[in-house]
């Protein structure tokens, strides 16, 4: 019988758009994001980890199976949206200043957002609203995290909510 | 001197290789340092007076090392961050991208240096068999035994992220963390493959076979004591034979003219010359390389009377007490074309 196992391939139109969708969103081109993105097809699985494949890769993949991962992990595709992925945010990260949608956190900001917490005011430097590319005072990513401006009683209160950050690879445990 | 009998009247070697059989002073020493006595034994066998000197050096703790990734930063960058956080870090001379680690103001796997993929931890042994594979960009290389990803890291970063790696792991814990690794370190060229490799089917024949095989954990015992008492003689036999198995899968899968470098964190003589001279029986397309580009101590030529094949003795040993790394077996094997 045959073993039907998880194997890479290219992206359909529709999940190219969902890609082209998130670049929009966040001011970069697709092409930014992923030269040659492909699927890691898990049977069963309820979403895809998209990965950009160097050219030397995708000669070698076509007849690979039980394929754990492959290639510059961009994010993953569920059947409405793109999740951007950590190594993502370090890809991108050269182009804040440049049309990315970037947030600036200071030392202690970027320590609590490394830790999972939201980081307000004070310790952002420079804000921006929606999903975006989460930078240290060195001016290198640390995560994703969502911005928003959040009127209370007598302020406007700015917050980053991290949505993915490098702790994770401590908190998960290596 | 024990005395073992002649191989001409036994029909098994693995008979004599494995039996169990330990002197006083074996006893003695097992039950001063904590030892299992057939390792013991062995030691007293192979290195008479020297063994004290190894189980002596295998009660200093290892000292932690890191492995600067120049793909994503410089080293002399690193080590200035590292320095203003309060770490004292101090290159080790063999290794060009190693750093002893003699002060940490907190864990290294905790800065925001690591989390970035600035470094990786690595055992110093360990770091120099990736430097001995020499892998080339542009070349397929395939590690059999990939996880947790250090010398599948040091490949990607050796080539530039330009050779071709294919990293096996059979198990479900080990894969991730070796996918956790090799994308927080930056790299892409990689294909990991969760399966074992005696079963595992390539697209072509890999130029250079990566085989880091999983053993005993005998030679790191200054890391982790457990390993004195952990594998049995059984344990270590049935080890031996996947050893073997392995290896000669990788020199049946590796091109002709490519090289197969076969390693071991052991001191166990049964899971490095032992190894090699069962695998190479019947290979006379197959030569050793001898190592030069460190002073290994040469490989064990025979053991409890038996003479292992000349090739063996082009392998390499790290001793704990001889190089202050944890304990290695290495082997340059090149499949002729």
């Amino acid at each position: 019988m045959q073993v039907k196992a998880p194997r890479l391939r290219a992206l359909s139109d529709a999940e190219l758009r969902l890609i082209e969708e998130f670049a929009r969103s966040i001011g970069v081109k697709p092409r930014a994001v992923a030269l040659n993105p492909h699927a890691l097809e898990v049977p069963g699985g309820a979403y895809l980890d998209v990965f950009d494949l160097p050219t030397a890769l995708i000669r070698v993949i076509e007849d690979l199976r039980f394929v754990y991962a492959g290639g510059y992990y961009v994010g993953s595709l569920t059947k409405s949206k793109f999740v951007p992925g950590l190594p993502l945010a370090q890809r991108l990260s050269r182009l804040c200043g440049l049309g990315l949608r970037c947030i600036l956190l200071d030392l202690y900001g970027a320590k609590r957002f490394l830790y999972g917490e939201r980081v307000t005011n004070e310790h952002v430097v420079r804000f921006s609203e929606g999903l975006a590319v989460v930078v240290d005072s060195q001016g290198e990513a640390i995560g994703w995290g969502i911005g928003r401006r959040v009127r209370l009683k007598t302020r406007v209160e700015v917050r980053v909510e991290p949505v993915k950050d490098l702790g994770w690879y401590l908190r998960r445990g290596g | 001197m024990a005395h073992w009998p002649s191989y001409l009247t036994l029909t098994d070697p693995d008979d004599v290789i494995f039996a169990e059989r330990v002197t006083k002073e074996a006893e003695r020493l097992a039950e001063r340092y904590g030892y299992l006595p057939y390792i013991v034994e062995r030691y007293l066998e192979l290195l008479g007076n020297e063994a004290e000197d190894l189980l002596e050096s295998n009660e200093l703790p290892m000292p932690d090392v890191l492995r600067c990734n120049d793909y994503k930063i410089s080293c002399s960058e690193l080590a200035s961050r590292l320095g203003e956080m309060g770490f004292a870090i101090a290159k080790v001379p063999f290794l060009p991208h190693g750093y002893e680690i003699a002060e940490s103001p907190i864990s290294p796997g905790a800065t925001h240096e690591y989390l970035k993929g600035y470094y990786y931890l690595q055992d110093p042994g360990s770091m120099l068999v990736g430097y001995l594979l020499g892998a080339r960009p542009g070349e397929l290389v395939l590690d059999m035994a990939a996880a947790p990803g250090g010398k599948a890291s040091q490949v990607l970063q050796l080539t530039r992220d330009s050779a071709t790696l294919l990293a096996v792991e059979p198990k479900r814990e080990r894969v991730k963390a070796l996918r956790s690794n090799l994308q927080r370190l930056g790299f892409s060229n990689f294909v990991i493959i969760k399966g074992d490799a005696m079963n595992v089917s390539v697209p072509a024949s890999p130029d250079r076979v990566l085989l880091d095989a999983p053993s005993s954990g005998e030679g790191i015992i200054r890391k982790d004591p457990s390993r004195k008492r952990k594998t049995t003689l059984r344990d270590l036999r049935e080890i031996h034979k996947r050893q073997v198995n392995l290896l000669r899968r990788a020199l049946s899968l590796v091109r002709p003219g490519g090289v197969v470098l076969y390693a071991a964190c052991s001191t166990a003589v049964e899971e490095g010359e032992y190894v090699v001279h069962k695998s190479l029986t019947g290979l006379d397309d197959v030569k050793a390389e001898p190592i030069v580009e460190f002073p290994f101590r040469r490989a064990f030529e025979e053991y409890r009377g038996l003479r292992f094949d000349d090739r063996v003795s082009a392998c390499g040993r790290l001793f704990p007490h001889v190089h202050g790394t944890e304990g290695f077996f290495v082997c340059r094997l090149r499949r002729l074309g």
